[in-house]
């Protein structure tokens, strides 16, 4: 049986409600799940994605399109990143939500420019260890 | 840590709008549009504190759900505040009675929503966090959601429905208490780490607007790094009881911390 992982990218079009938050929360448990993830893991992973997408979703709830969410696996790194594609979301003046996702992640950063965004990292290499465990 | 509001409204108290004149008000208000500084925000919440009390009793037929209720109202003075526009001829009072009253009911639609949760879901939401604790003492490491599985009899994705709906679906009543180990949060006193001083007076007064669970909760999780489940064994509860107060808690925070509209 080939157990080699095949790295997902994921692209997510979500409208600006704050009741999307519950099905994203659920749906990044499902593909944390096969990176082996553990349920601590899973819940930091929850958390950071759900406070940044409902920042974002905050800033551009009564604006038409979509709130874009990429999920990015490389060997290394598992990165989402959040964008408001209305482009009037742009660095987080709320410094404090910020200072919250970066306690649970391994990396948070706000960016500006052409689709402004919120990143957040997580190290895989440790992870990918209780991927093959029997 | 929101001891200052730890108190209940005397019984058929009626709203003291604060003894204000309307000149006066409208002078209180100009300079707080100028200059919004904390010691103007205190003293603007000070002035109409009551009128939460006055509220927030109005919708509690007991009084276990009281201090929620005056926690949920401050929050709907506080966007009052830094609404409110002096120039549109309204009276404070009037304008923070629709959104004290307004941020309540909408705090009960959520928990109505909470109540009507079918049973299955939360008999499995139990097992799952039960099953998860148990296997962490076990393993002595947080387990995968295929272990819970695999201890509990449920698919994997029953696991992860369980652990998210589980934290959204408990009201607030039924779950126990939970007694802190220590007397008070009181973020001041801890090592101030990334947070720096200016950091941690800022987040004193920001917690003050959480119940004191609340702000416990979010300080172990955040700012100490505790997973939920060591989070629920220092304040002695349930950890779908921490992971329910989280989430209200952030979602408190959210509303508060609006970017640009800080509360002082």
């Amino acid at each position: 049986m080939d157990k080699t992982l095949k790295l997902a990218n994921i692209e997510l079009k979500l409208p600006p409600d704050e009741l999307m938050v519950s099905p994203l929360r659920l749906l990044v448990s499902g593909l944390a799940t096969r990176l082996g993830f553990s349920m601590d893991e899973i819940a930091d992973l929850k958390d950071s994605i759900g406070e940044a997408f409902l920042a974002v979703a905050d800033r551009c709830k009564t604006l038409k399109g979509a709130i874009t969410v990429r999920w990015n696996e490389t060997q290394e790194n598992l990165s989402i990143r959040i964008t408001d594609p209305s482009h009037t979301f742009t660095k987080v003046e709320n410094v404090p939500m910020a200072q919250v996702l970066e306690k649970v992640a391994d990396e948070v950063t706000v960016g500006e420019g052409e689709e402004p965004d919120i990143r957040i990292r997580f190290d895989l290499k440790d992870r990918r260890k209780n991927l093959f465990k029997d | 840590m929101g001891k200052g509001r730890d108190k209940a409204a005397p019984a058929g108290d009626s709203t003291s709008h604060g003894s204000l004149t309307e000149a006066e008000e409208r002078e209180l208000f100009t300079a707080y549009r100028e200059n919004p500084s904390e010691e103007l925000t205190d003293r603007i919440l000070k002035q109409y504190e009551n009128l939460v009390y006055h509220i927030a009793h109005k919708y509690t037929p007991g009084r276990e759900s009281f201090e929620d209720l005056v926690q949920v109202g401050m929050i709907g003075l506080v966007q009052a505040i830094r609404r409110f526009d002096v120039e549109r001829g309204w009276r404070f009072s009037t304008y923070a009675y629709q959104t004290i009253r307004g941020e309540i009911q909408r705090y009960f639609r959520d928990k109505s929503w909470a109540m009507s949760v079918p049973r299955q879901i939360k008999e499995q939401s139990l097992k799952v966090f039960a099953v998860e604790s148990t296997l962490a003492l076990k393993l002595g490491c947080s387990p995968t959601p295929a272990q819970i599985a695999e201890e509990a009899g449920l698919t994997e994705e029953r696991v992860l429905e369980a652990m998210e709906l589980g934290s959204a679906y408990h009201p607030l009543n039924i779950l126990e208490e939970a007694v802190p180990e220590e007397a008070s949060v009181s973020p001041s006193d801890r090592e101030s780490g990334l947070l720096g001083v200016e950091s941690d007076l800022f987040w004193k007064h920001i917690l003050a607007f959480l119940t004191e669970k609340e702000a416990e909760v979010l300080w172990l999780r955040f700012w100490d790094g505790l997973p939920q489940r060591d989070v629920a064994i220092k304040l002695q509860t349930s950890q779908m009881n921490v992971s329910r107060l989280q989430r209200q808690a952030l979602a408190k925070l959210r509303k508060l911390l609006r970017p640009g509209e800080l509360p002082f």
